[in-house]
């Protein structure tokens, strides 16, 4: 009888000990895995371009309004807010073509040069048709915080121009 | 008070809605910097600049190329931009060739600088006022440098030039060498044909002629030569008399 205990006493310690040298194998493999798995890694790594951009509050501008602009007077300004979502400053440049009247023929016609702009609310700069430096400054932007600064515009019409409604091009670009 | 709510609350949603109306509109871009040519007299150089849309709608644009001040006396440099003018699609980027030539007759170390635009074209008509269209844009300046020497060229037309001398020389010489013979070889070789293997008149008289005059003293060398009729025994003793 006692014979028998011994030998389910020995039969159970060398299942207990072959479970513990497969326990100590299986945590050797996983352990393997797991330094094979961090080997692995990936490392990324991305240029940033410098840049500027472009984005314009309004790009209709109506001067005087429903009321219009006499002859003879200048229009009370109206104002385009530049902002550059970038990473880059800028200055904003701009050109203008000529206003075109309701006639057909140029006489109807009054120059772009009527077209005044500034970086205050009385603008004296006129436009030209060749795109010039406004000398208004857009600072680089920094994280999540882009940059704006307003160009103010108003047109000076000029004595004896026809009634009617004039239309114009005016093109603000951001230089960088 | 509960319509005040609701009108502050309405207030908030449009602003909401306006900002980032605001911010989707700001698509077009450029990467930044200069674009500095340094191009040699009567050569021309070719730069690249990028400019971008990173808003959800494609953006037609027109590249407004630069105008340049003329100098006095100088041919103001000519500037093609390709594309100049397309599409830039969505959240994508577009890539500019910028080719300068300045022309050859200009002298060195003029300057000229301006700016070059990508301008988005509108789809909104303006009825009254002034339409203002976004653009953007970078410097432009192109130096006139030296006209470059082409050292390759100049190198290979001198080993060419090397060549034909060489060539012509030698053929000279060549021509040299072979003038007496070569130029009667050809009525030699006119009556060999008329009796093909066989000796001709004019030979056979000359063939007598120097036999006649291996006979005279102080000419021995050609003895031999002129005295295809004597005999092996005779040719034999005279041979052995300046051995005694």
């Amino acid at each position: 009888m006692l014979k028998s205990w011994k030998s389910i006493l020995l039969g159970m310690s060398a299942v207990l000990s072959s479970a513990a040298v497969i326990m100590v194998l299986l945590s050797g493999i996983f352990a393997s895995a797991l330094a094979s798995q961090s080997a692995s890694s990936v490392t990324g790594n991305v240029v940033v371009n410098s840049a500027c951009t472009i984005s314009l509050s309004n790009t209709l501008l109506s001067f005087g309004g429903s009321a219009g602009v006499a002859p003879g007077t200048l229009s009370a300004a109206n104002v385009v807010l530049d902002t550059n979502d970038g990473n880059a400053p800028s200055w904003i440049w701009s050109a203008a073509g000529n206003w075109i009247g309701p006639q057909t023929s140029d006489t109807g016609n009054f120059l772009e040069s009527n077209t005044v702009y500034g970086a205050t609310s009385n603008p004296i700069t006129p436009e030209s048709s060749a795109s010039a430096n406004t000398v208004i400054f857009l600072p680089a932007p920094t994280l999540d915080s882009p940059t704006s600064n307003s160009i103010y515009f108003a047109v000076n019409v000029p004595v004896g121009t026809a009634a009617g409604v004039f239309l114009q091009t005016i093109t603000i670009t951001n230089i960088c | 008070m509960a319509i005040n709510r609701t009108a502050a609350l309405l207030f908030i949603a449009t602003a909401i809605l306006a900002a980032s109306a605001y911010f989707a509109s700001a698509d077009l871009g450029m990467v930044a910097g200069p674009l500095n040519f340094n191009v040699s007299v009567g050569g021309h150089e070719t730069l690249q600049f990028r400019a971008f849309n990173s808003g959800s709608q494609p953006i037609l644009f027109n590249v407004v190329p630069p105008t340049f001040t003329a100098i006095a006396n100088q041919s103001t440099p000519s500037v093609t931009i390709t594309p100049s003018n397309g599409t830039i699609a969505p959240h994508s980027e577009l890539t500019f060739n910028v080719t300068v030539n300045v022309p050859g007759k200009d002298r060195q170390g003029d300057f000229w600088d301006n700016i070059i635009q990508v301008v988005e074209l509108s789809n909104v008509t303006n009825t009254n006022g002034a339409t203002v269209l976004e653009g953007v844009g970078k410097e432009i300046s192109i130096t006139s440098a030296p006209a470059k020497t082409d050292y390759p060229l100049i190198i290979g037309s001198i080993i060419a030039a090397a060549l034909i001398i060489c060539a012509s020389a030698l053929h000279l010489n060549r021509h040299r060498r072979r003038s007496p013979e070569a130029r009667a070889a050809p009525a030699k070789g006119a009556a060999a044909v008329s009796r093909p293997g066989g000796r001709t008149s004019q030979s056979r008289r000359r063939t007598r002629k120097r036999a006649a005059s291996s006979k005279t003293p102080g000419r021995r060398g050609r003895k031999t030569k002129a005295r295809p009729s004597t005999t092996g025994k005779k040719t034999a003793r005279r041979r052995r008399r300046p051995a005694r």
